[in-house]
Parts: C-alpha cells; structure tokens; sequence
C-alpha cells in the first residue's frame, strides 16, 4: 500500500466536504476503493463531518422572505420617490430662476459697493489735484495775457490797450460786434486782434462749459469783440472816470476769474441790463474754479490765487464798485483805488 | 410572479432586480433566500440576529446595485455582503456583551495531518444513542462557540459549498488561508465534538 501524498489527501479532504468536481469526485472515490489509508481517512472524516448535517435542513421561513421584499420595494419606492422630489425641485428651481436672480443681484450690489468706496477713496484727492492743476494752468493763461499787454503797451508808447469809449455807455454787451464800443472786452479784443495773445487764453481751463471752443485766427479780424460771452472767461478792469489817469505800474488788479456777478447775460443786447446785489452775489467767489477762489492778474504782470474777493492793502471787493447796489452795466468807479472788474 | 423570470439568468435579473421590479426581487430572493438563511442561521446562531442580516443583505444588494460588476457571479457576491453584515453585527453585540471564551479561544492553524489525529477512529457513531434535536442543538452551540474566522470558513464550504477560489473572494484572503483556515476548522469541530461526545458519555 502506497503512503498518501498530501494532494491526494486533500483529495480526500475536499471530497468529503463536498467541494469537489465531478472529475476529483471520480478519482477520490476511486482512491479510496484501492487505498486502505484513503479509505480510513475517508471514514474518520466522514465520522467528523456527520453531526453537521442535522443543521443541513434548515430553509429560509417564508415571513422572513416575504418581509424581505416588502422592505426591497419600500425601498425601491423611496428611492425613486426621492429621485423624482430631486428631478421636480431641480425644474422648478431652473424655472423660476428666482435664487439666481438673488444671488447675481446680491454679487451685483457687492461689486458695486466696492467700486463705490473705491471710488469715494480716490476721487477726492483726484479732482483736488485735477482743480489743483487747472487752477495752475490758468495762472499761467493769465501770466501770459500780462506779458501780452506788457507788449502792446512797449509797442504803443506805454498805453493800455484801448478804446475809445463814452461816459454811460454800456459796457456789458460782451459779443456786440456794432461800431459802438458796448464791451469792455473790446479793450483786451485789441490784444487777440494785434496777435499779442492767443484767443484760447481768455477761456479759463477749469471754466467747463468753455472748454473745446476754438476760435479759427483767420476769423479773429472780422469781428470788433470776442464772437460771444463763450470765448472769454475772464472779467477785466473797468476804466476810470479819467481815462488819462491810468497807469500802468502798481498793485492794481487788471483781469480776474469770471466776475460772480455778471455770469449771465442778456442775450439781446437791446435789452435794458440791471442787477441788485444780494448777500450771495456779495460773497461769492468765481464760478471758474468751483468758488473757492480766482486768479487775479495785477498791472505790474504778477499773479495770485486768491480765496478772498477783497484784494490789496485797502481790501477792496474786486467785483462791485464802492457804495453801488445796483448795476445796469454802465458803471464806473469813480476813483483808481476802486477796483471793479467786469462783466 | 412572472414564470418567465425563472429562466433568466442571474445577470438579466439583477438588471431588474436593480430597476426596482418586484418580481425580481421576488425571484432573487426565492433563488438564494435558503442558502443565506443556513449560512446566517449557521454563523450568528441567534434569530434576531440572522433576520436582521438577513434583510439588510438584500436591501444592501439593492442600495449598492451600482457597484455590482454583473459579469461576475452573483451568489459569491451576495455572500460577501451578507458575510460582512454578520461580522458587522457580531462586532456591534460584542461592544454590548460580554464575549464568549470560544471566540477568543486559540485560532492556531492546524496541519492536514494535525487534523486526522483528531478525527477518531472508532467507526461506531456512539451519538447516535442522542436525539436528533439534542445532536442538532449541540452541534449548533459547538460551532457557535468556535472562533469567527474557521466558523465562517466551515458553514462557506460545508453548507454552502463554495469553491476555494469563490470563499477566498468572499473574504477578501488568499486561497492557501482558505484552506489552511479551513483544516483548522474541521480539525477543531471534530475536537470539540469529540469532547462534548465525551462529556456525555461520562453521564
């Protein structure tokens, strides 16, 4: 009898247990016809293996297997009932797009408050530098304007630049292009015309709604004056009683920032003019520079910003006449200390 | 139900088994309600516990339809679950109870040989003098009280008749630990019987 290798008994092994193919059944049960050895270890296994069968018999009860697929289809129903809430408030909610409205809405504002705080950081110090600058560049105009009347005066034996003007005649007719001498613009007219100084420096670059105005120079010798209030942006001294008695030297104030009391105009010049100050018109600084102030441009050529409209030892309100209420813009001071500059 | 699903093979049914259809449901549980039932009853040994296991198998085969791979068979994968679940529940209860001896008991392998020298030689069945439900309780309380992992091992083989190759998917182990695992197995329930045998013999 030849000694079981340790394959043949786990042959043996599996057989018994059941786990065996047809093929190994036939060669086990073979084995353990010709193999004494396989055969006693086929019996005391077999003897091991026997009491498991009485648990062999036991089958599922059928309340258990019934209560199986009650459950399975409560759960099948719940699950597709849950798919189909998720399926309809998925519609509903692209439907009425009502959330996403909210939020892009909601982002919208967010964004916005930022670019608004930014905004407010930056644009106060931005528009000060920008008046900053534009109140520099008409300082500038205005120093030039002075050297171009410092060059009409060495051209025309130390004379102003004039013209020949009537006591009481109206001197706010800034435009009139008539024969009569209607506008005290018409002096400084003399400066553009004779090629002193450029047209586009009479219109004060912080003035806004002057800005962009070109006058073509091939057009400057067909009028008499400036073509309209438009294209000067200045107002200019008002020449004494005594024309004679004017000089140039001294700290006397020659142009300043649009006069606040003269901004608007009649358009009709027929028209009879007439102001009666009030305490605005009284205290109001130029409209040029947002009214915090004017550029003065003084006979001896110097220029100054000024906050005040009270210039010089005297203190003198450069934009009304000493003791006059009212303006029909025939006015004219009556003494040289008197400064008065117009329209 | 539908006659027609009787034929169908495994894969065609899980198909509508996973759909939700009832009569799936009813078929795939009527194909493998019995084999799971003995192999929970065998390996929990409590009522409560096997029913429990027992639905939660099918409702898991259910919930996790998508990770089924219906290429591979379907009866090793439904015993995977439904081993899972018992040791599941068996870990819960032991957290709760106190934990039999048997289980803690020593698990060590035994050799092919190891195991005829347990088996006795004596041909006669001397336990055949007991009664058949006294044999059957006795039996049951011997594997109850053996440790999981050859309890397991025995009812997959013994009872169920899954091959090495399936019981070493099933527990996620290598076929040489199936087989080791389950010499230990049938070397120690022939032990332990042989003690109870003894112990009764001595009354």
């Amino acid at each position: 009898m030849s000694v079981l290798n340790n394959q043949q008994k786990q042959l043996l092994f599996d057989y018994c247990l059941g786990l065996t193919s047809e093929e190994a059944t036939a060669e086990a049960e073979q084995l353990i016809s010709s193999n004494e050895q396989a055969a006693e270890i086929h019996a005391k296994l077999k003897t091991a293996l026997s009491p498991l069968k009485s648990l062999e018999s036991e089958s599922c009860p059928d309340d258990l297997a019934e209560g199986t697929i009650w459950r399975l289809n409560n759960l099948a129903r719940s699950s597709q009932l849950r798919l189909e809430q998720l399926l309809a408030s998925e519609q509903a909610r692209s439907v009425t797009d009502k959330s996403r409205f909210w939020r892009n809405l909601g982002e919208m504002v967010a964004t916005a408050a930022v670019i608004v705080f930014v905004a407010g950081v930056l644009i106060a110090p931005l528009n000060f530098a920008r008046q900053k600058s534009r109140q520099q560049a008409c300082l500038m105009q205005l120093q030039r304007i002075g050297q171009g009347i410092k060059s009409y005066s060495d051209d025309h034996d130390g004379q102003l630049p004039a013209v020949a003007t009537t006591m009481g005649a109206p001197w706010w007719k800034v435009g009139y292009q008539g024969k009569e001498n209607y506008s005290n613009t018409r002096h400084i007219w003399l400066l553009v015309k004779g090629g002193y100084v450029n047209p586009a420096d009479f219109i004060c670059p912080a003035a806004s709604q002057s800005r962009a105005l070109q006058l073509d120079p091939s057009q400057v010798q067909n009028y008499n004056d400036f073509p309209s209030r438009k294209y000067v942006t200045y107002s200019f001294r008002i020449r004494c009683v005594k024309p004679g008695e004017e000089s140039t030297g001294g700290r006397k104030v020659l142009i300043a920032d649009m006069s606040p009391l003269f901004e608007k105009l009649p358009d009709d010049y027929s028209e009879p003019f007439k102001l009666q100050l009030n305490k605005d018109l009284l205290t109001l600084n130029s409209i040029n520079h947002k009214r915090r102030g004017q550029n003065v441009l003084f006979c001896d050529g110097s220029t100054i910003f000024v906050k005040m409209r009270r210039v010089g030892a005297l203190e003198d309100d450069i934009f009304t006449l000493q003791d006059t209420d009212i303006y029909e813009g025939i006015e004219v001071p009556s003494r040289e200390t008197d400064a008065f500059l117009a329209p | 139900m539908k006659p027609v699903l009787k034929k169908q093979s495994d894969a065609e049914l899980f198909a509508l088994y996973a759909a939700g259809e009832e009569a799936a449901f009813r078929e795939i549980v009527s194909r493998y309600k019995n084999g799971l039932y003995a192999f929970l009853r065998n390996f929990l040994n409590q009522q409560d516990m096997v029913e429990d296991v027992f639905q939660e198998t099918f409702l898991q085969l259910f919930t996790s339809r998508d990770s089924f791979d219906t290429s591979r068979p379907l009866r090793p994968w439904l015993f995977t679950i439904a081993a899972n679940k018992a040791k599941d529940a068996l870990r819960k209860q032991q957290r709760t109870a106190a934990i039999p001896i048997g289980a803690i008991a020593d698990s060590q392998e035994m050799s092919f040989d190891d195991v005829l020298n347990t088996l006795t030689s004596d041909s006669t069945m001397p336990y055949e003098k007991l009664e058949e439900s006294e044999i059957t309780s006795r039996v049951r309380q011997i594997i109850a009280d053996m440790p999981e992992n050859p309890r397991e091992i025995l009812i997959l083989a013994y009872f169920n008749k899954f091959s090495y190759k399936q019981m070493a998917q099933i527990l996620s182990i290598p076929i040489g630990t199936v087989k080791s695992r389950l010499h230990t197995a049938v070397g120690r329930f022939a032990k332990e019987w042989k003690a109870a045998f003894g112990s009764k013999k001595t009354k």
